[in-house]
């Protein structure tokens, strides 16, 4: 597992005023919320065989929603929690081929899509 | 593991140092900060200034005020003093906040209620659109949509009541010469800066009680919050030692009465009949397609009728109806010609060529939905010169209803011009044209940005002479903007200047003789 925190700063928009979280901030710049994020793998590892599945979440410290027929906004509360399972297998009878097929999706979240998404690949590893 | 020690220390100092740096970085710098008023004059003769929608001051009889001897007056000083003693750090806070002028507070609480309320009604899951409901302001659609003809009605009328309704309180504030409390009494602490301004009726609960009703029709969904906020400027008012509970009733009662003028102004102006109808919305299309032209139309998913159609037959403040037509820009090219080939060549270039400049500046006059529209934004450019020249209220009400007649009347006459033509946008012509910014939801010619930056510099470089070639610089900053932006041909922007000169000039040659100069 990992996890991180994230200390933001400000950003400097090119307008002079900006509506977010209920209030018009005469201002172009904009106090980015922290973030705190971890994520956690368990898996099945044997032999050519690899099977991590992990649970990722991110936290941010604040911010405001996206209204409903609004932009978004830099400084929105972004929060999402997300399952990926990967399946990762080194061919027989190769050493450096590998055949890897994942699928993720966000389960829950804040200001982010709910995505779902599938990846499949071969990973040819170098050993030097 | 020396090394190890070594680098764990320089860790947590790194970590030290990047959570105290964390920590004061993030305090915005405000680009709008506003000192305690200290007006450099009281304009004693306002209350002979020329007035707008009133007659005059005779229209709202205001009783003669306790004598300053009285016992009923000393009553009032005397809760003052009480009130005073007790004072709390909020009350005290809300001191501060009101002590820069009401006229300007006022102005950022208006803008920032465009702001929240400029949102474009969803559809319906059906595709169909609904529109806001001025009598069920709560449901979905929200009243109002805020959009740019919307706030620009909206900005007009709260300041030309606020104007109109102080010129009326100058009129008996200087008619009875009653002193502000901490004038007549030693005991009563200043907190506000005391002029010799007469107390009575209190400025600030003018413009407490005119605003709030102007308000309730306006943002009747935000009350609760405009009615607190009143509350507080003339609670203020009170315990800053700057009135007395009777110069605040009388204050709260003329503004109340003057505003019930405008409210019916409002109910009468046109704006209730501004979205028009199924019918009305493809006669426009047809009148343009009979005309040889293409018609405008809505290139949102699913397809959204145009904003306010009606909107150039809302009544305007220094213009006429005849005015309003007489002034109408000449047609823009037709979309069959060449010349309409080369204007849609150009955007389409300008936005594959675009520098990061240019789409700073498209971005900085985006002014699209969530923001306190392009009338807001030269609200805020005023704000910073009214500040600077240390105006009384009323002159810094003057300036503001000057600036946003001038920008309704442009609202007006662009959205006149341009359900005149009903042209199409760039992208509606060349759907390669690939827009930097939010398309508006209406026809193109002409811009109104560049109406109502040109209309707003004409009234502003009249009142600031010194900041002519800035507002000058800045309109056509604003204009160009709509190009960069991919929404505008560069006729739309000449055209949109012109008009909006003339148009501002309507209120220039009333504010050339109306008194205050």
């Amino acid at each position: 597992g990992t996890a991180a925190y994230t200390w933001r700063g400000k950003v400097t928009l090119d307008r002079s005023s900006y509506f977010t979280d209920g209030h018009l901030y005469l201002s172009d710049e904009v106090a980015m919320p922290d973030v705190f994020d971890y994520s956690v793998s368990l898996g099945y590892l044997k032999r050519g065989l690899q099977v991590p599945v992990t649970f990722t979440q991110q936290s941010t410290l604040g911010g405001g929603d996206i209204r409903r027929q609004d932009m978004p906004f830099v400084s929105n509360r972004m929060n999402y929690s997300r399952v990926d399972a990967l399946v990762h297998y080194v061919l027989p009878r190769t050493r450096n081929l590998a055949l890897r097929v994942g699928a993720g999706r966000t389960v829950s979240g804040r200001n982010v899509g709910q995505a779902t998404s599938f990846t499949a690949g071969l990973l040819y590893t170098f050993h030097f | 593991m020396r090394t190890i020690d070594v680098s764990s220390r320089l860790l947590a100092a790194a970590l030290a140092a990047a959570l105290a740096g964390g920590a004061c970085s993030k305090d915005i710098t405000g680009l709008e900060s506003l000192p305690t008023l200290n007006p450099g004059s009281s304009d004693a003769r306002a209350g002979e200034w020329r007035m707008i929608l009133l007659s005059g001051p005779g229209q709202f009889p205001v009783a003669p005020p306790a004598e300053v001897g009285s016992d009923a007056y000393r009553a009032e000083i005397a809760a003052i003093k009480t009130a005073q003693a007790g004072i709390t750090a909020a009350q005290r806070e809300a001191i501060d906040y009101w002590s820069v002028g009401g006229v300007l507070r006022w102005n950022q609480i208006l803008r920032e209620l465009v702001a929240r309320y400029n949102l474009p009604p969803a559809p319906r899951d059906n595709d169909t659109h609904v529109f806001p409901d001025a009598n069920n302001p709560f449901a979905d659609p929200a009243f109002p949509f805020a959009n740019p003809p919307y706030a620009a009605r909206a900005y007009s009328y709260v300041t030309v009541a606020q104007f109109e309704a102080l010129k009326v309180a100058w009129a008996y504030k200087y008619q009875y010469n009653r002193p502000s409390p901490s004038r007549v009494d030693g005991g009563v602490q200043a907190m506000m800066t005391v002029t010799d301004l007469p107390a009575y009726p209190s400025e600030d609960a003018v413009l407490s009680g005119v605003t709030t009703e102007i308000l309730r029709l306006l943002f009747p969904a935000a009350i609760e919050e405009i009615t607190r906020k009143a509350g507080e400027e003339r609670e203020a008012a009170l315990l800053s030692g700057r009135a007395t509970a009777s110069d605040i009733a009388a204050g709260l009662a003329l503004g109340r009465a003057v505003a019930a003028v405008f409210v019916a102004r409002a109910g009468a102006d046109g704006m209730g009949a501004a979205v028009g109808n199924a019918a009305q919305w493809q006669a426009l299309a047809a009148a343009a397609a009979a005309r040889g032209e293409t018609p405008w139309k809505s290139l949102e998913t699913p397809g959204r009728p145009p904003m306010l159609p009606n909107f150039g037959q809302v009544r305007a403040w220094m213009m006429t109806p005849a005015d309003v037509v007489k002034e109408r820009p000449t047609a823009p090219p037709s979309t069959s010609s060449a010349k309409m080939q080369q204007e849609v060549a150009e955007v389409k270039q300008t936005v594959q060529d675009l520098t990061r400049e240019q789409m700073a500046i498209a971005y900085k006059w985006n002014d699209g939905a969530g923001t306190p529209t392009p009338p807001g934004h030269w609200n805020a450019i005023a704000t910073e010169y009214v500040r600077d020249a240390r105006f009384s209220e009323v002159r810094a009400a003057r300036a503001f209803a000057l600036v946003n007649m001038a920008m309704h009347d442009a609202a007006v006459g662009c959205w006149e011009a341009k359900f005149a033509y009903f042209n199409p946008r760039p992208s509606q012509l060349d759907p390669n044209i690939k827009t930097v910014i939010g398309l508006p939801n209406f026809p193109s010619y002409t811009s109104g940005h560049s109406t109502f930056s040109a209309a707003a510099t004409e009234v502003l470089s009249y009142l600031f002479p010194g900041g002519a070639s800035n507002f000058a610089a800045m309109r056509d900053e604003a204009g160009i903007s709509r190009m960069y932006g991919g929404i505008h041909y560069r006729s739309d922007i000449e055209a949109g200047k012109e008009h909006g000169k003339r148009i501002g000039g309507y209120t220039v040659a009333f504010a050339r003789q109306d008194g205050a100069n």
